[in-house]
């Protein structure tokens, strides 16, 4: 076919063998009685011009397209869809018509089967924003999810602010991947960055007594504690701290390189962000909470 | 004959660091040895600007000026190279030089300074071309393979262009016509968009 490929999905002004695409008709043509297909929007030089579910045997059939197919792959075809017709016929003949294998169906941001269907605000359970709790309350605890008891409203009740003022996030290093014990292991990447820092904005730093370069405590709203390089800067606003989380190696202070097995430590340790980051799990997914918490920072 | 450049787009740095990591992967440089590196300016702040920094390859270049034992030549392609058996580790073109290139690997006593190491252009040095003593004392010669530098060839987003001088100004133009304005003047761009 010679597809060169869609570098932007949903772009309807393409043909579709030439990188256009509608959106995906994904779950059902309808739900409580509302057409979720496209209405009078269509990918460039479709012969369909409305709306039209994922193509399978039945709707080439349907359609008349069915003699599009060779012998070979009506054969393969026969009982099957675009995703499960090995031979490609489905997709080619569609593709040949103008048409998305996988259909038209209207874009939409909303997903039934999420606890909130349209993305709303909810305040952290650990915020430094406490007036903003009652207006954007987090989910109720829940007793079994994915069959673990799972702590949302009883955590954000408690004001941790007082004690842990700054919001701490965490993020990615260009240098490093993922949990970074094996990108500290390549001298070229761990020649780059050599120490486990914690971003601080200079009002901040300036109200703890902390200079750029100095260690210092962070100190998670669970009393989990990391030293770390301090790095004034104003790339976190004030009131927001910084980890990336690439490091390990060091706990609560100490450097556990001796715990290697030889040869395996790599070139560069430092403290792991998670030590001091806190409770919370994604609403769908149970990802960790790793991006928004509190923390207090002292110099060590 | 061409006259080799490196020219780095600030509109398109985004401090990466694959650049220094090719240089030292192709070149196996010793920790501490940086033939390239980004440097950024007001970081964090309002026009933050990235540019990853080598060897110019100046046309009247001041480490060539200043170096006592004149171990410093330029190729037909206008590249600036050195000798590194003439070389004796002065340093004198490390103060010369605008844009700190020349780099001094420490060795053990009294850290003193050993012969200097800086960017090739890729192009090897006095030596050989592809023998194993050009390899270990310059790094690889990618030039007399038809290849330009790897650092440039690495780069995502096409910041850093290195090549015939009169190409990366034509490839430079287009981008600032392309852009509507001068890549000077970010703060305009920005209230357009």
């Amino acid at each position: 076919m010679n597809h060169p490929g869609t570098p932007n999905l949903y772009d309807t002004s393409k043909h579709v063998k030439d990188g256009g695409l509608t959106f995906r008709a994904r779950f059902g043509v309808e739900r409580n009685g509302v057409n979720l297909l496209a209405e009078g929007s269509f990918g460039r030089g479709s012969e369909i011009k409305d709306g039209y579910p994922e193509f399978s045997d039945k709707v080439l059939k349907k359609l008349g397209w069915w003699n599009d197919l060779t012998p070979e792959e009506q054969g393969a075809a026969e009982g099957r869809n675009w995703k499960t017709d090995l031979s490609g016929g489905i997709q080619r003949v569609a593709i040949k018509h103008g048409c998305s294998p996988f259909g038209n169906a209207k874009a939409r941001a909303m997903v039934w089967t999420f606890p909130d269907p349209v993305p709303i605000h909810r305040e952290p359970l650990y915020t430094s924003r406490r007036d903003l709790v009652a207006k954007y309350p987090t989910y109720e605890d829940r007793k079994s999810f994915w069959r673990l008891p799972t702590r949302y409203q009883s955590i954000q009740a408690i004001d941790f602010s007082k004690d842990y003022p700054i919001i701490l996030t965490s993020g990615r290093l260009v240098e490093y991947e993922g949990g970074g014990d094996e990108s500290r292991s390549n001298r070229w990447l761990a020649e780059l960055q050599q120490e486990m820092f914690v971003e601080i904005h200079p009002r901040d730093a300036n109200n703890a007594g902390i200079k750029d370069g100095d260690d210092v405590w962070v100190e998670g709203a669970e009393a989990a504690k990391v030293k770390v390089k301090a790095m004034v800067t104003r790339r976190v606003d004030s009131g927001v701290a910084f980890m990336p989380f690439h490091f390990g190696g060091h706990f609560q202070g100490k450097d556990l390189r001796e715990k290697y097995p030889e040869g395996a430590d790599p070139y560069v340790l430092g403290e792991a962000a998670n030590t001091a980051f806190t409770y919370g799990y994604d609403s769908v997914t149970q990802m960790q909470e790793s991006k928004c918490s509190l923390c207090r920072i002292t110099k060590a | 004959m061409a006259q080799m450049k490196f020219y780095c787009d600030a509109e398109r740095c985004i401090e990466c660091n694959a650049c220094v990591t090719a240089c030292k992967n192709e070149h196996e440089i010793p920790w501490g040895v940086n033939r390239r590196r980004v440097v950024t300016i007001k970081d964090g702040e309002q026009g933050e600007r990235s540019l990853s920094v080598a060897c110019m390859h100046c046309a009247d270049a001041p480490c060539a000026t200043v170096c006592p034992v004149d171990c410093f030549y330029t190729t037909g392609d206008g590249i600036v190279l050195h000798d590194k058996d003439i070389c004796i580790g002065c340093g004198y073109c490390f103060y010369a030089c605008p844009f700190g290139a020349p780099q001094f690997p420490e060795q053990a006593a009294f850290a003193s300074r050993g012969k200097m190491d800086k960017c090739t252009f890729c192009a090897g040095g006095p030596e050989e071309d592809h023998s194993s003593n050009e390899y270990k004392k310059y790094g690889r010669n990618r030039l007399s393979e038809g290849k330009l530098p790897l650092c440039a060839e690495m780069c995502s987003t096409h910041a850093l262009l290195a090549g015939d001088a009169d190409v990366l100004s034509d490839i430079y133009r287009k981008r600032v016509i392309n852009r509507g304005a001068s890549a000077f003047e970010w703060g305009v761009n920005q209230l357009k968009s």
